[in-house]
């Protein structure tokens, strides 16, 4: 035990003590987290102010002469409008639209005016409208012109036709929200949340890991560690604890930064990301279940780094290595993103997929106390047996000194 | 004391190594049946050219790797069985183990210091007297990085001297040093002796063996083909320097591998 104490603070020492490992840890988070949400928000305020800005190209076949006063009133900006003839040949327009040069073409049908007062039977007069969804252009003036435009001709149209509107509506649908706030949130952040937490505790441990373990045998300072007289077990438990605290430091972290700096960014720059209002609460049990899975998912994945770096004869070959397993995470992490809690008991005993959906039913209150156990002994019980299985390796002559 | 029986060590090649060494044998047997015995209170050191098994003799001592027949004892214990009992006993130092670059010699010394229980007003003395023997008192705290080859040599001696192990093991003890250094090292493990310790070390270097060694054993291709005092093993080869006598032996025993 007190050899444990001996190396793990060691490895802290090693960790604080470094100038580049402080910024890493403490300072770069910070950085990425507003660099990344600021470039989004502006980003995404410039394509969407040029989007207004821009003036769509449209080309209106046969329009009635009500549509093009109709026009001339709500589109005060209209000389991106050209109206064609009923026998023009639109053939060329519709690949303009494909080669980006023309935002939209509207096609009403012969007669459209006649059609519509006497309408018979399935006779319904189509307006067709051509645009290419993948421009952003395009589908913003598809969208003004199909939800605003041609929305208001029609309501015209009708008032010209039967005088109440309201006589053809027949209803209106009115929405009211019910939900729980505290799920509503748990939902929200149980898409995102195990996602991250896991990506990070992972990544946080990755480097430090491969260099404590696998950098020490390549430096040759691995043997002198060994010929002290302590078990190797001690060895291996004193540096898996640093890994863990590194792993969980730097997971605070960007937690923190998160959910400090979102909110105020958003509120900065305008954009979407609103999550100021949503209210975050947690019961005890909750947080009882979120620290142990955590602490749990910390433990096995130091561990799995662990035997990854002591299998490798250098950090080159470890940091190879370890890409498989860091893909595995993330493929567990994005699996939770979709979808609602899982239920299938069965799914909770299968270690690094289980703590994802874990985390995910934690945040949504969903979990069973079942679900809870078998997610917690499975991943500890991992852990365990990966931890035992480093201790034989620092045990063998064979990995430690290639011999 | 030291009590080796019948040591063999041989390791298994993998295909890559097999390669290398363009052989197509799956092992390589490194020490074949060396038996010896070394008292406290000397210099014992094993002679042999490059590759001769000397490295791997003294890890299987040092319980870095196990036998994969016969025995080593460090005063009783068995290196396998009671390993953690002979660590306590031993220091070991070889060019291939190193200082952690990123501490400084104060910190390791203080760090292998309480890994080897070493109470902190006692390590505190040891550190003050060996780091001013070997003249590092004025470097300690700067990271071993920034050390010279030299500096950081005699910083891990002293750091494998921290728990004053009796039975002291080096591996090329002046191997890579300047000749001041090394005759301070050779000079300290003479103090050594002289307090009792047993000193076990392997060169290929005929003038040190000469000087520095009460005893020796002369190994080549895994096999021990002579033990003694240097005169002893004058009288039996009828030479007039250890160098000859170490050529006559060679010449009877080497086989060229077909």
């Amino acid at each position: 035990m007190k050899s444990i104490k001996i190396v793990l603070s060691k490895e802290l020492y090693r960790i604080f003590k470094d100038k580049k490992m402080i910024f890493s840890i403490f300072i770069l988070p910070v950085i990425l987290i507003i660099g990344m949400f600021t470039l989004v928000g502006t980003m995404a305020k410039n394509a969407s102010s040029d989007v207004q800005k821009h003036v769509s190209t449209v080309y209106i076949q046969n329009a009635p002469s009500d549509f093009k006063s109709l026009m001339s009133v709500v589109d005060t900006n209209s000389n991106g409008i050209t109206f064609l003839n009923a026998n023009d040949d639109t053939s060329s327009i519709q690949t303009d639209i494909l080669k980006e040069k023309i935002d939209l073409l509207i096609v009403f049908p012969d007669n459209f005016s006649k059609s519509v007062i006497e309408l018979a039977g399935s006779n319904l007069p189509s307006v067709l409208v051509y645009y290419n969804p993948s421009v952003d252009y395009s589908a913003s003036a598809e969208s003004t012109y199909v939800n605003s435009y041609l929305e208001a001709y029609r309501q015209n149209l009708l008032v010209a036709k039967y005088g109440n509107i309201n006589a053809v509506k027949l209803f209106d649908v009115q929405q009211s929200i019910v939900q729980d706030e505290a799920k509503a949130t748990g939902k929200m952040l149980g898409s995102l949340v195990p996602y991250l937490i896991t990506l990070v505790l992972f990544i946080g441990a990755m480097s430090l890991g491969i260099d404590t373990i696998a950098g020490e045998k390549e430096r040759g300072t691995m043997a002198s560690l060994l010929m002290t007289p302590v078990k190797r077990t001690s060895i291996v438990m004193g540096k898996l604890i640093a890994l863990m605290i590194l792993s969980v430091i730097s997971a605070a972290v960007y937690v923190i930064t998160m959910v400090v700096a979102i909110p105020i960014m958003s509120k900065a720059n305008g954009s979407g990301m609103d999550i100021s209002g949503l209210s975050i609460k947690f019961t005890p049990m909750q947080i009882f279940e979120l620290v142990v899975v955590m602490v749990g998912v910390v433990f096995l994945y130091v561990a799995l780094i662990g035997i990854v770096a002591v299998y490798a004869k250098s950090v080159k070959e470890a940091s190879t290595f370890i890409m498989p397993l860091y893909f595995v995470i993330i493929a567990t992490g994005m699996m939770t993103m979709y979808g609602s809690s899982v239920t299938n008991v069965g799914l909770y005993a299968i270690p690094l997929y289980n703590s994802s959906i874990a985390l995910k039913a934690i945040l949504s209150g969903d979990i069973t106390l079942i679900q809870f156990a078998l997610t917690a002994i499975s991943t500890f019980a991992a852990a365990a047996v990966v931890t035992v299985c480093i201790g034989k390796a620092f045990n063998s002559e064979k990995v430690m000194f290639n011999a | 004391m030291i009590q080796i029986e019948n040591l063999t060590k041989i390791y298994k090649l993998s295909k890559k190594q097999m390669q290398k060494a363009k052989t197509k044998k799956n092992t390589k047997i490194a020490v074949d049946g060396v038996s010896f015995e070394a008292e406290n209170g000397q210099i014992f050191g094993l002679l042999g050219p490059n590759g001769a098994g000397k490295t791997t003799t003294l890890r299987c001592i040092a319980t870095l790797l196990k036998p994969t027949d016969g025995s080593v004892k460090v005063s009783g214990f068995d290196t396998i069985s009671d390993s953690i009992e002979v660590r306590k006993k031993i220091g070991f130092l070889t060019n291939e183990i190193k200082l952690d670059p990123q501490f400084s010699a104060k910190y390791l010394f203080n760090f292998f210091g309480k890994m080897h229980g070493v109470e902190q007003a006692e390590l505190d003395k040891r550190r003050e007297e060996l780091f001013l023997y070997f003249g590092i008192k004025d470097f300690e705290d700067k990271k071993i990085d920034e050390l010279s080859t030299g500096m950081k040599q005699k910083a891990a001696i002293a750091v494998a001297l921290v728990h004053d192990p009796e039975i002291v093991i080096f591996d090329e003890p002046t191997g890579g040093l300047d000749i001041i250094t090394a005759r301070s090292v050779t000079d300290y493990l003479k103090a050594l002796k002289d307090r009792g310790k047993l000193v076990i070390i392997s060169t290929h270097i005929m003038s040190e063996a000469e000087k520095l060694c009460d005893r020796l054993a002369i190994i080549i291709d895994g096999k021990k083909i002579a033990e003694g005092t240097v005169k002893e093993i004058l009288e039996t080869t009828n030479t007039g320097d250890l160098e000859d006598a170490f050529f006559q032996l060679y010449k009877d025993n080497h086989k060229e591998e077909k």
